[in-house]
């Protein structure tokens, strides 16, 4: 286990002595040219629970799926038992003891609770026919066993909360008392009551030799519930420990690590004038109630965890999804009602999340991509100015130095960079009055990211107003006047200039995300654990 | 817990949908139907309607399989068309032959079920290019073995087709019934719950553990099966082979499937509502033309009707999921 990634107390008591159930050594994955998971070796033993521990895109979750068996690892291999093993079905892993917990949950929507919990594994007759009378007995003991009420056999998984469906995956994995479970950030849809049957369970399974691999955001969580924990960072094992040995201030340390200084483009002072104000903005789910605003040559970053409702907050922003509250755009508003069409008449450019899908349209050229939004202020009537548009095109992709100068070139055969300049171009063929951007700078490389950076401080110079989200705490940090952080699709910390670091950041995130846990009961109140 | 019942209810409400619905528009079109004609209330009426919902229900019934499944069939017509003009031509009256031919037809629907799912899931051809693919060649076999209606099928098709049995119950009516117990028996299967399954989420199955790709080419297979039965009805039904007829209940079939309250988006739907499905299409007819509705109108009202009903469906459905979300 020659890791030199391996910063913290390397072994833990458990290790010396004692056989592993299951145990991977030099896991290695790569996806194309981004490696998931590089090299990791951890062990899981009966009656202990490992927190997993990293930020997104850490390797955690491509880990998980070649421990059960989703994917298969390009280098290493899996003990379980003592002897190797190579999975290749998931049906495999789990029929030899290994269950998980998945994130994207693998209940089927159209399926009662009863036939997903026994789905692929239904209990047949002598006539090789399968009672559902008897499923849905079984699925009965099985979550009255487990102290869940409100759930019932008959329900269609359709219409639970996501509270509710994430009991039942937590029984579908726990119905053939497997040796080896595997809990994905199973806490982060539960309430709290939820959260704290999850546990009081998770003791009991501990005390009948289940191996617990556990992974969780909330580090109140993880340090009253693991006995030891693993941390990853860009895919490698970054720590090793058992529980007490770490402070939570450390742990946050190994987990954001301080990657490779990357320079940032000094910020010119904020205008007086308002871009963007928005107010009381709530989405079907998230946001909820959220008001911010930007000002005229302001970059505002919004922080957090992963999945807090900050995609919803932007697509509701510009009208693609239904939302209540009012929005005022420069001059316009306050609007009650708004689409992405009113969005961009107002001068409002947007990034989307998956710029893969949402941003490009990728089986067309560069320059008819760039082109899509000006349509109409480069024609004449319904005759369009070729020329002119192809000038400005031009212009503008050249400023952004693309590594091709045939703009008729699919936007297909462009690397990750190159196709999210595409994307900015687009939005730049006139300068907007605001800039709604989502984790632009995901899947790109460094240079790249530089010039995004010098472009975005630039924009703001000249008094565009910009509202980005972003995965990278560096990047907000480094690159915001102001940072909004949100928990479960709420602002939970607004700060200003000096306020703004990295810790300060992690803190409101992880703080809000255990007052949540701990505060008022979340969603899926109807599901009440007995016991509690 | 108030609110955990309250799901319940939606749940039922929208689980009964395609059938409930049709089960009410279907009575209220009889009611209509024998109110406008009060001569039509006699058995040889009950007879003609089992006879002419026949192929559209085992179009229906075929179809329905594939849609659960996420996938959708355009062979499941020529199919019928096919196996009518095999059946017609080489079938004779010997038990034999009789039992030859009718699993030997069957083992073609299933053939060119096999072609369909292969293409959709190894070839990766979308499946509604494959399986209009494959219903051209079908077409082009049906007319090959056969260039226009004729042939002769044995009494004991036609007898067990358009006859009665049991005090004027047709026999149509009770294979009809056949198909609605074996769907009940297929409910039971393991394998016929993983159409399901694949067809809702895919992913999911997957990590459940479901051969999810042969569990879509098997869907397909009994499609072509069961499209298959349909033919055999149909020559039963005509006396001879056809090498056009079949053709011309594939849309009226995948109709009848979604009127029922199949989702053209898989994971949903079953063989009664396709069943009620059908008959609704069956006796619209019926009711248009004792209303006196222009032949030419017909195709019209069916359409508007089709609308109506699926639009209904789904907004009950919408309504019903959206006070599950709101509760969540």
């Amino acid at each position: 286990m020659d890791n030199g990634d391996i910063v913290g107390g390397a072994s833990t008591a458990s290790e010396v002595g004692r056989q592993a159930v299951f145990e991977c050594r030099g896991i290695s994955k790569r996806f194309g040219a981004t490696v998931a998971v590089a090299d990791v070796t951890m062990a899981l033993y009966a009656g202990e629970t490992r927190a997993i521990l990293g930020e997104n895109g850490a390797g955690k979750s491509t880990l998980i799926k070649i421990l059960s068996g989703v994917q298969e690892p390009d280098k290493g291999s899996l003990i379980y038992r003592g002897s190797e093993v190579v999975w290749r079905t998931p049906l495999k892993a789990r029929t030899a003891g290994v269950a998980v917990v998945h994130q994207e949950l693998s209940l089927v929507s159209e399926l009662t609770v009863a036939e997903n919990i026994f789905l692929r594994r239904e209990p047949r007759s002598s006539l090789r026919l399968l009672s559902v009378p008897q499923m849905n007995r079984m699925t009965g003991d099985l979550l009255e066993r487990l102290g869940i009420a409100g759930i019932r056999p008959r329900m269609v998984v359709r219409q639970l909360s996501p509270s509710q469906r994430q009991v039942v995956e937590i029984a579908k994995a726990v119905k053939d008392s497997p040796s080896v479970l595997i809990l994905d950030e199973p806490t982060s849809t539960l309430g709290e009551q939820l959260v704290a049957w999850l546990f009081d369970q998770m003791g009991r399974w501990c005390q009948e030799g289940v191996a617990i691999a556990f992974i969780s955001h909330r580090m109140g969580e993880i340090q009253k519930i693991a006995d030891s924990i693993t941390i990853l960072r860009n895919g490698r094992k970054i720590l090793d420990a058992t529980r007490g040995t770490a402070t939570e201030h450390e742990l946050i340390a190994a987990m954001s690590g301080r990657e490779l200084e990357v320079g940032f483009p000094r910020l010119s002072p904020p205008q007086e004038r308002q871009v963007l104000r928005v107010e009381d903005l709530s989405g079907q789910k998230w946001p909820r109630k959220v008001n911010l605003q930007v000002a005229a040559g302001e970059i505002v970053g919004i922080g957090g965890l992963d999945g807090q409702g900050q995609r919803e907050l932007l697509h509701c922003l510009y009208g693609l999804a239904r939302a209540k509250g009012a929005i005022t755009v420069g001059g316009a508003g306050p609007m009650h009602r708004w689409s992405p069409r009113r969005m961009r008449d107002l001068g409002v450019g947007f990034v989307p999340a998956d710029r893969g899908r949402e941003g490009l349209l990728q089986r067309n050229s560069i320059a008819f991509n760039t082109s899509l939004p000006w349509l109409g202020r480069f024609s004449m009537g319904s005759l369009l100015k070729r020329a002119e548009l192809g000038t400005a095109i031009d212009y503008r992709l050249r400023q952004l130095s693309l590594s091709t100068d045939d703009y008729s070139q699919l936007v297909k055969v462009l690397s990750g960079g190159n196709q999210q300049k595409v994307v900015l171009a687009k939005w730049l063929l006139e300068p907007p009055n605001l800039f709604v951007l989502y984790d632009v700078t995901r899947g790109v490389d460094v240079g790249t990211k530089l010039q995004i950076y010098d472009l975005l401080a630039r924009l703001a110079e000249s008094g565009v107003g910009i509202l980005f989200y972003t995965t990278d705490i560096n990047e907000l940090v480094n690159l915001s006047h102001r940072v909004y952080v949100m928990a479960d699709g709420e602002v939970s910390a607004e700060l200003r200039a000096p306020d703004i670091t990295e810790e300060n950041v992690l803190r409101a995130a992880f703080a809000s995300s255990t007052a949540t846990a701990e505060g008022a009961p979340a969603a899926g109140r109807v599901l009440q654990p007995e016991g509690l | 817990m108030p609110q955990a019942d309250q799901w319940l209810n939606a749940q039922r409400i929208s689980k009964w949908t395609g059938l409930g619905s049709c089960t009410v528009i279907l009575v209220g079109m009889l009611v209509a139907y024998f109110l406008l004609q009060p001569a039509a209330l006699s058995d040889s009426t009950v007879v003609s309607l089992s006879n002419s919902a026949l192929p559209l229900v085992m179009a229906a019934t075929a179809e329905t399989v594939v849609l659960i499944g996420g996938g959708i069939d355009l062979s499941v017509g020529v199919v019928m068309s096919l196996v009518s003009v095999i059946v017609a031509t080489e079938m004779d009256a010997s038990v034999g032959s009789m039992l030859f031919w009718t699993v030997a037809a069957i083992g073609v629907g299933c053939a060119v079920g096999l072609v369909n799912g292969v293409l959709v899931e190894y070839a990766h051809v979308n499946a509604f290019i494959a399986t209009l693919a494959t219903m051209e060649v079908v077409q082009g076999l049906a007319l090959g073995v056969l260039g226009s209606p004729g042939g002769q099928v044995p009494a004991g098709y036609e007898t067990g087709t358009q006859g009665t049995s049991f005090h004027y119950l047709p026999n149509a009516l009770l294979i009809i019934l056949g198909v609605m117990v074996l769907y009940a028996i297929a409910r039971r299967v393991r394998a016929f719950r993983w159409i399901y399954a694949v067809g809702s989420d895919r992913q999911a199955a997957r990590i459940s553990g479901i051969r999810d790709r042969r569990v879509v080419i098997g869907s397909y297979v009994l499609c072509g099966g069961i499209a298959a039965v349909g033919g055999l009805t149909l020559s039963g039904l005509l006396s001879s082979g056809d090498p056009i007829e079949g053709g011309t209940f594939l849309l009226p079939g995948i109709a009848a499937a979604v009127i029922g309250g199949t989702s053209v988006f898989g994971g949903k739907g079953g063989v009664p509502g396709s069943v009620a499905g059908a008959f609704i299409l069956t006796v619209l007819a019926s009711v248009l033309f004792a209303a006196n509705v222009t032949p030419f109108y017909e195709a019209f009202f069916t359409g508007l009707a089709t609308v109506l009903i699926v639009g209904i469906g789904v907004s009950i459905d919408r309504y019903t999921s959206s006070r599950a979300a709101r509760w969540s």
